[in-house]
This record gives structure tokens, C-alpha cells and sequence, in this order.
């Protein structure tokens, strides 16, 4: 377990200074950073005096050195459009981000593991004809719409709850469910999936010819072996929940990065671009590793591998 | 002989689009204690449902029913699920033909044989892995008490199929139901296990339901023998008597596909069975095996005989099931 562990760290750190060349490389991608920073109206020796003191002119190698150390420490410069540092404006909007992605991850795994579990149990009965229709409507509905649905539902014909703002768990729950919801169907299905072949299998025969109780041999032996594929999903679509719930906390007026990043992009404030490209890539990273190793710890085979 | 089971009537009908299929037809035996009961007989004959019937571990919509279904003085058939379940595993086991897949590749080998004792007794977790290490030995695990702590993939075929067995016996079962144990495995290690098992039986007054379709692991192991054919029981008695003085068509001509050392000419052809075995949706209106038979007659067609003592040795519990008078 522990060779395994250090392995995974290894690719992870090496995938994560892939991800930082890659968000380096996309600022400079996009056009000469000094011109950018010096506005429409900057003469030629003004961008010149800009490229000078940012050091613009130095090889890349050496500013990619630059930047990185500097973004290690948690310094990502500054906003072209607020003049202020990136790293405050992230510290600023990443907790709502992380707490609107963490409830909705909870809310989807609340729906979506139990819906795939009885659904597999009973295949084809009422019960998995529902959990179906269920899965279909929140692939099919668009965020954006289900949003203003539940914002004039529950904010408008029955004032219940808050239609936008960050302030109280109230203003959380619309988007919890709107983001949630769409994530529900995938690890519903990939949870049916699992458990119907693993109910089918030898050891779960085996199980009951233990005389186990039903629930020891369902949630013990067979939930731990389908749950596996549906881990590594969750890590995957908290990931995109932090990168892509920009149309959720547009509709909601959460200030996250999602809004940032969408913003920032909008008015080409391409050293908040970049930091929200190398953090939000980071914590997929980290996410991706957590995954593997709770993988590893689920099922021993993955450990030799 | 006192016996530990007693089955009557064992129906097992399995509803599917075409029909209801009656794979399990009246089927009845006993087996005695410290008895070890072979019931042989070709692919989808109704032997390995007949043995999940026993435990009530039928797959999904198949339904059982018998006139009579005892173990140990206790009536299977109006047994609560939850009552069912205590006698599951504790005091009637069961072993399968996948030793590869019969165990869970996510728990260790302790952990899954202390299971089998904790969900029946109060033992502690100590005690179960105590008694899981002392039965590991028992059935010749090499190192047994460490390999308790390794999971199921770091073992080979052989060695699960020993600790399918170690953990069957966690709870010191009467009855041991085993399902083709050693078909999955190499000669070598199939002898081993048989060995084990006749052993195990010797040393404890197990008594085992062995469910083959191999008739040299009859031979050698079997004290009494049902051979089954379509469902149905075609001939049942102790080893010797039908294996040597086969009383119907079937087993004789089963017997004549297994070559013997010593008695088949070398160079000679062995023996085969011609035709299919019929379809076992809806009623057979005849003698199931009438078609294939070639000492069939007009009234095999229309009716099926019941069992019957087969005439040489009528006091040995011999009884088969064909019109014929059963001449070898």
C-alpha cells in the first residue's frame, strides 16, 4: 500500500507541473503580457518600461522558474482589471466555491448511491422505472432553467428561501440541489451498473450461503466492490463542480471562482485566469490522488498494481 | 443409519417466456449421518439446482417445493427466512465449483472466515480468528495463520478451495452441500481435496452432499449415488451395487463413456450416449431419456415408471426407474 501511495504521489506531482507549464504557457499563448498590462492608450516605451520592471524580457524558462516559486508561495501577481492581488480574490471566492461543490457532491451521492442501490436490487420493478425517469430529467434539463424553476417556486410562489446571495445555508440550498442534481444520474447509474454484476457474482453466493444477514451481504460484500468506478467518478465530477458551476453561481449570485473565472476571462485579466486554471487544476490533482488511494484501500488488487 | 436429511418430492420450476421449466422433477433421497451422497448426472440435469433447492439459495425466480424437506428433524419447507438463514452456514454449509470467484477479492481471508462464526454465535473476533487459523490447518493450508491476514487473490485455486472448505466448517456443521468442488481445479489438486474431504468426513461424521459429474470422484468417494437424468432421480442405491450391477439404461450407459484402467481393451472405443436430452419445458409425457434409448419400447414414450428396487438385490436399497427388469 505504501510503494502504491508514493507511486501515485509521484505521477500526481508530475502531473501537476505539467498542468502549472500548461497555465504558464496560456498566458503567454495569448499575446505579450506587457501590452496587455499597459492598457489601449500606452505608447511604446511605456510597454517597454513595463516589460523592463516585470522582467517580460527575461528567457521563459527563467520566468517560468519566476512565477512558479512565487506561485508555490501563494503569490499569483496581480489583477489587471482590480489591481489587487489574485491570491486575495481567490481566498475570497474559493470557500464558496468549495462548500457549494462539497454540499452538492453530498447531495448527489445522498441521491444517487441509494436510487442505484434499491434500483439494482429490484431491476425493472416501479422503483428503478423511477430512479430512470430521474436520471434521464437531470441529464436532459438545462441548469440554468431548473435554477429559475426552483427560484420561482421556492422564492417567489412560496418564499422559503433566498434567490441569490451567499450569506446563510439557506442561499446554499437551491444551488446545492441544482448543481447536485445534475451530477446525481452518473453515479446513479454507475452505482446500478456495479451492484447488478456484483450481486450476480460467486462471492455474493457465497455470502448467503453464510447465512448473513441480507444487509451485511448487500452493503458489506457487494456495495465495497461496485462502489469502486463510482469514487473515481465523484472525484471527477467534484472536480468539474468546482471548474464548471459558473452557470449555477451566475444564477444565484454566488460569488465563486466559477464567476470569476468567467468574468476574468470577459475582460481578458489573464493573471486571474491563470491562477484559477493552475488552482482549480491542482485540486483536481489532489482529488484524482484521493480517489486512487481510496480505490487502492477498497479493493487490494489495485494496491499491486 | 439415522438420517440428517430426508427429501421427498423436490420440485424446482423456473418460470420463462415459453413456459414454466420444470428443472428439478420429484426428486427424492436421504442421506444419512457421516453418509457421503454423490448425485451425478450430465449439465443441466437439475443436480446443482436440486443442492442450491437444500439451501434455499435459488437464483431469483426459481421456485421449490417438496412434500418433504428435513434436516435434522427440522421442516426446511416452513422454515422463516430468518430461521433458515441461522441453519445456512452453521449447521448445513455449502461449497462451489469457482474457488476463484467464490471469495470476495475485497476482504482478507480472516476477516471472511470469522464472519461465517461471528453472524451465528457470540464468539469474539479472537476466538473466531483462533478457530479460522485451527481449521486452516485442518484442511492443510500451509502457514494458516498467516494467511489470514492476505486477500483472496494472493492464493492459488487449490488453496481457496481449501479455505471455502475451512470456512464452511467455521460453524462445525452436520451437512456439507458441495457443488462440483473440484472441477475448477488441476487433477493433482482434485485428488487432494477428495482426499481432504472423505478425511474430514472420517474424522468429524460430516456428512456430505457431493454434487459431480465425474464418476471416478464417485467412485472412490461415494457411499450412496443418485444419478439423475432431466431432472429426475433415474437410479439411486450404494456405489457398488449401481455401479456394478447398473440397473438402468442411462447409468449403464454413462458408465460405459468412463474408460477403466485394466477392464477397457486398449485401442477399443469408448462408449457415447447418441441424442440430446429433451426439453425440459412443460411435461415429458414418457420416460425422459425413451428417445435415446436403445432399448426403448412402445409404452416408454407414453409413461414414465416410478422408482423401483432393482430386482438382484432388492434389501440393498438399489432402486431404479425404467420398465425393463434391469439386467446388466
Amino acid at each position: 500500500m505504501l510503494a502504491y501511495s508514493l507511486k501515485r504521489l509521484l505521477l500526481a506531482v508530475l502531473v501537476a507541473v505539467t498542468v502549472s507549464v500548461g497555465s504558464f504557457a496560456l498566458l503567454r499563448a495569448a499575446g505579450d503580457p506587457a501590452v496587455a498590462m499597459a492598457g489601449h492608450s500606452a505608447t511604446a516605451s511605456d510597454i517597454e518600461f513595463i516589460r523592463e520592471t516585470y522582467g517580460f524580457n527575461r528567457p521563459l524558462p527563467v520566468q517560468y522558474a519566476d512565477w512558479l516559486v512565487k506561485a508555490l508561495q501563494g503569490d499569483f501577481g496581480e489583477s489587471l482589471y482590480f489591481r489587487m492581488p489574485v491570491s486575495r480574490m481567490l481566498a475570497d471566492k474559493l470557500p464558496t466555491t468549495m462548500t457549494l461543490g462539497g454540499l452538492a457532491l453530498a447531495f448527489a451521492l445522498c441521491v444517487g448511491l441509494p436510487l442505484g442501490i434499491i434500483a439494482a436490487i429490484r431491476p425493472n420493478s416501479w422503483i428503478d422505472r423511477t430512479a430512470l425517469l430521474i436520471s434521464v430529467t437531470g441529464q436532459a434539463m438545462p441548469t440554468f432553467w431548473f435554477a429559475l424553476v426552483l427560484v420561482v417556486l421556492f422564492s417567489i410562489t412560496f418564499p422559503l428561501l433566498p434567490p441569490s446571495g451567499s450569506g446563510t445555508w439557506k442561499h446554499f440550498v437551491m444551488p446545492t440541489v441544482v448543481l447536485g442534481y445534475y451530477a446525481t444520474p452518473a453515479i446513479m447509474r454507475l452505482t446500478r451498473a456495479g451492484m447488478l454484476e456484483v450481486l450476480a457474482s460467486d462471492y455474493i453466493r457465497t455470502a448467503r450461503a453464510k447465512g448473513l444477514h441480507p444487509a451485511v451481504v448487500l452493503l458489506k460484500h457487494a456495495l465495497r466492490n461496485a462502489v469502486i468506478p463510482v469514487v473515481s467518478l465523484s472525484a471527477v465530477q467534484f472536480g468539474f463542480m468546482l471548474g464548471g458551476s459558473v452557470v449555477v453561481e451566475t444564477v444565484f449570485a454566488l460569488h465563486g471562482t466559477g464567476q470569476l473565472a468567467w468574468e476574468s476571462i470577459s475582460r481578458s485579466d489573464l493573471p486571474t485566469v491563470q491562477a484559477i486554471v493552475l488552482v482549480l487544476s491542482s485540486f483536481y490533482v489532489v482529488l484524482s490522488l484521493i480517489a486512487d488511494l481510496l480505490n487502492a484501500w477498497l479493493d487490494p488488487r489495485i494496491r499491486v498494481a | 443409519m439415522t438420517p440428517i436429511l430426508e427429501v421427498e418430492g423436490l420440485c424446482v420450476d423456473i418460470p420463462t417466456p415459453a413456459g414454466t421449466l420444470h428443472a428439478v422433477r420429484d426428486v427424492s433421497f436421504r442421506v444419512g449421518k457421516g453418509e457421503i451422497l454423490c448425485i451425478v448426472g450430465e449439465s443441466g440435469c437439475g443436480k446443482s439446482l436440486t443442492s442450491l433447492a437444500l439451501m434455499d439459495l435459488l437464483p431469483g425466480r426459481a421456485r421449490r417445493e417438496a412434500r418433504r424437506l428435513s434436516f435434522a428433524g427440522t421442516d426446511l419447507g416452513t422454515l422463516s427466512q430468518k430461521a433458515m438463514r441461522n441453519l445456512r452456514g452453521n449447521r448445513m454449509a455449502m461449497i462451489f465449483q469457482e474457488p476463484m470467484t467464490s471469495l470476495n477479492p475485497a476482504f482478507t481471508i480472516g476477516n471472511q472466515m470469522a464472519e461465517a462464526l461471528r453472524c451465528h454465535t457470540r464468539a469474539s473476533a479472537a476466538e473466531a480468528r483462533e478457530r479460522a487459523a485451527e481449521l486452516l490447518a485442518l484442511v492443510g493450508v500451509p502457514a494458516g495463520r498467516d494467511r489470514l491476514n492476505q486477500y483472496p487473490h494472493q492464493l492459488s485455486g487449490g488453496l481457496r478451495q481449501r479455505v471455502m472448505i475451512a470456512m464452511a466448517l467455521m460453524g462445525s456443521p452436520d451437512l456439507l452441500i458441495a457443488d462440483e468442488p473440484t472441477t475448477a481445479l488441476d487433477v493433482t489438486i482434485q485428488a487432494q481435496i477428495l482426499h481432504l474431504l472423505e478425511d474430514l468426513r472420517d474424522r468429524t461424521g460430516l456428512s456430505i452432499v457431493l454434487i459431480t459429474h465425474d464418476l471416478g470422484v464417485v467412485a472412490q468417494l461415494a457411499d450412496r449415488v443418485v444419478v439423475m437424468y432431466a431432472g429426475s432421480v433415474v437410479e439411486e442405491g450404494p456405489v457398488d451395487e449401481v455401479f456394478g450391477r447398473p440397473a438402468h439404461p442411462y447409468t449403464r450407459g454413462l458408465l460405459d463413456c468412463v474408460p477403466v484402467p485394466g477392464r477397457t481393451p486398449p485401442g477399443s472405443l469408448l462408449g457415447s450416449i447418441p441424442g440430446v436430452v429433451p426439453s425440459l419445458i412443460g411435461a415429458i409425457p414418457g420416460c425422459p431419456f425413451a428417445a435415446r434409448c436403445s432399448f426403448a419400447a412402445d409404452a416408454c414414450l407414453t409413461r414414465q415408471p416410478p422408482l423401483r428396487p432393482a430386482p438382484l438385490q432388492p434389501a440393498a436399497g438399489h432402486s431404479f426407474r425404467c420398465v425393463l427388469e434391469g439386467s446388466a
